[in-house]
């Protein structure tokens, strides 16, 4: 078990909000987001890099989104991560989503290094058994890592050893049951889970 | 027994109040009194605080809903914790700021999968919350959002843990809240619309709950807004009462 907590930032793709632009006009929505759009994943959901992550129940497949977590010291938003947040696929955005985001093991995540300077550009690539199916560039985040943190502390605190997941991408891919998934970008450690039929534990962190 | 998480000479320790309650015996033995201790929110490190919205029918109606067909569950930063005889903040743009008692269930051993017939056996104490929201921020998506139940202190947390055994029925407890004296919340816990087994058993399933976990069980009708300088009384029958203070955030 991770000791923080994990504030997850949805929408926060631009091509996936101008995609669903017209829906988030209507209910049961009524607007577009206005405040960061945020979900929590508790410490239980956090495993290390490596970890086997079981299927929950009602799914065969899981949404990897791959992202990078900013984590929190004494110093503040000083270190940054490689994360993998899994997620049992959903449609809606409307109420909280408990069993199809925060069940255990639903966040590998990788080793945290000092946050560098420039993350505004960087490539994200996620394999699926060794081979390359997706690219996530932060260039395509609504808030950028700079703002989303001054409009996330508008409203709360974020805690030494709290993580913030800056947001993935509206078309990320998805895993299935005996997948091995790696998630790479330059300067961070990668991380790696593989998805599991069985009942068994994921390995906490 | 009550059991109360609070700093003494310099140091966060745990320790159950004594039967005339004017002092709190520390794991030393040790008694303190009050005015020797500061209080602080009864959490157990890494413990998740899970929260109900729309638990009880008539609070669903106020709000122009219909209850929910399955739990409304959230999760809650520790940030948003505050003690007893602590102050939460209202926002300067925000004037619909509102109290909402809650009975809180403490998890006392592992849970996964739990029959509703044996969860409430894996309760091991119970809390009372305040669980403020400021409706100005509401926003529909995974509502409530977190600008409206995420913020920092404006969860008041305590006073003490009662041990579960020293509550005979969790489902027939009167709550109520005051501001200023003047009571603005009333109901019982047999209101809710999902009770408190109910609650461990359908979490159970899609994940392990721990000792130490908390779920917010939700709030009666009664919606009254604060103001600067308000007092706010949360009651929970046979629990006690949790004191909080209302500053405008600076």
């Amino acid at each position: 078990m991770f000791a923080g907590t994990a504030y997850c930032t949805a929408l926060n793709d631009r091509r996936q909000l101008e995609a669903l632009d017209p829906a988030l006009h209507q209910p049961p929505y009524a607007n577009p987001p206005q405040a960061p759009v945020l979900y929590i994943k508790s410490g239980h959901c956090v495993v290390a890099s490596g970890s086997t992550v079981s299927l929950p129940d009602p799914t065969d497949i899981l949404a990897v989104g791959a992202t990078i977590a900013l984590q929190w010291t004494a110093s503040g938003p000083t270190t940054a991560r490689l994360a993998l947040d899994l997620a049992v696929p959903h449609e809606s955005f409307y109420r909280p989503a408990i069993g199809e985001l925060t069940r255990d093991g639903l966040l590998p995540v990788g080793a945290a290094a000092p946050r560098p300077d420039a993350l505004d550009t960087l490539e994200i690539v996620t394999e699926i058994n060794g081979t390359a199916v997706h690219h996530w560039n932060l260039s395509y985040l609504v808030r950028g890592i700079d703002r989303l943190i001054a409009d996330v502390t508008t409203f709360m605190s974020l805690l030494p050893g709290d993580m913030l997941l800056v947001g993935t991408a509206g078309d990320r891919p998805t895993a299935k049951r005996g997948d091995h998934v790696r998630v790479s970008a330059a300067g961070f450690a990668p991380v790696e889970a593989v998805i599991s039929g069985s009942n068994m534990q994921a390995g906490h962190a | 027994m009550k059991h109360v998480r609070l700093v003494h000479a310099g140091r966060e320790q745990w320790g159950v109040v004594a039967d005339d309650g004017a002092t709190v015996r520390l794991a030393s033995g040790k008694a303190v009194a009050w005015d020797e201790a500061t209080l602080l929110p009864p959490v157990t490190p890494g413990a998740r605080i899970f929260a109900l919205g729309l638990n009880y029918a008539d609070h669903s109606a106020e709000l122009g809903f219909k209850a929910p067909d399955k739990p409304l569950v959230f999760l809650k930063g520790v940030n948003t914790l505050v003690a007893h005889g602590g102050t939460s903040y209202r926002p300067r743009d925000a004037h619909q700021m509102h109290p909402e008692c809650e009975l809180v269930a403490i998890i006392g051993q592992t849970a996964r999968n739990v029959a509703e017939a044996d969860a409430l056996s894996c309760v091991g104490g119970y809390t009372i919350a305040c669980d403020y929201a400021v409706r100005e921020y509401l926003e529909n998506y995974y509502r409530p959002n977190l600008r409206v139940k995420n913020r920092d202190a404006l969860t008041p947390l305590g006073p003490w843990v009662v041990d579960a055994a020293d509550i005979a029925d969790p489902q027939a407890l009167k709550l109520s809240t005051t501001i200023n004296g003047v009571e603005v919340q009333t109901g019982s816990t047999a209101a809710m619309v999902f009770p408190i087994a109910r609650l461990i058993a359908y979490l159970s399933e899609m994940l392990t709950l721990e000792p130490g976990d908390m779920i917010l069980t939700g709030t009666p009708h009664g919606v009254a807004f604060v103001d600067e300088d308000d007092e706010v009384i949360c009651d929970v029958e046979s629990i006690g009462r949790l004191v909080n203070r209302v500053e405008l955030l600076p």
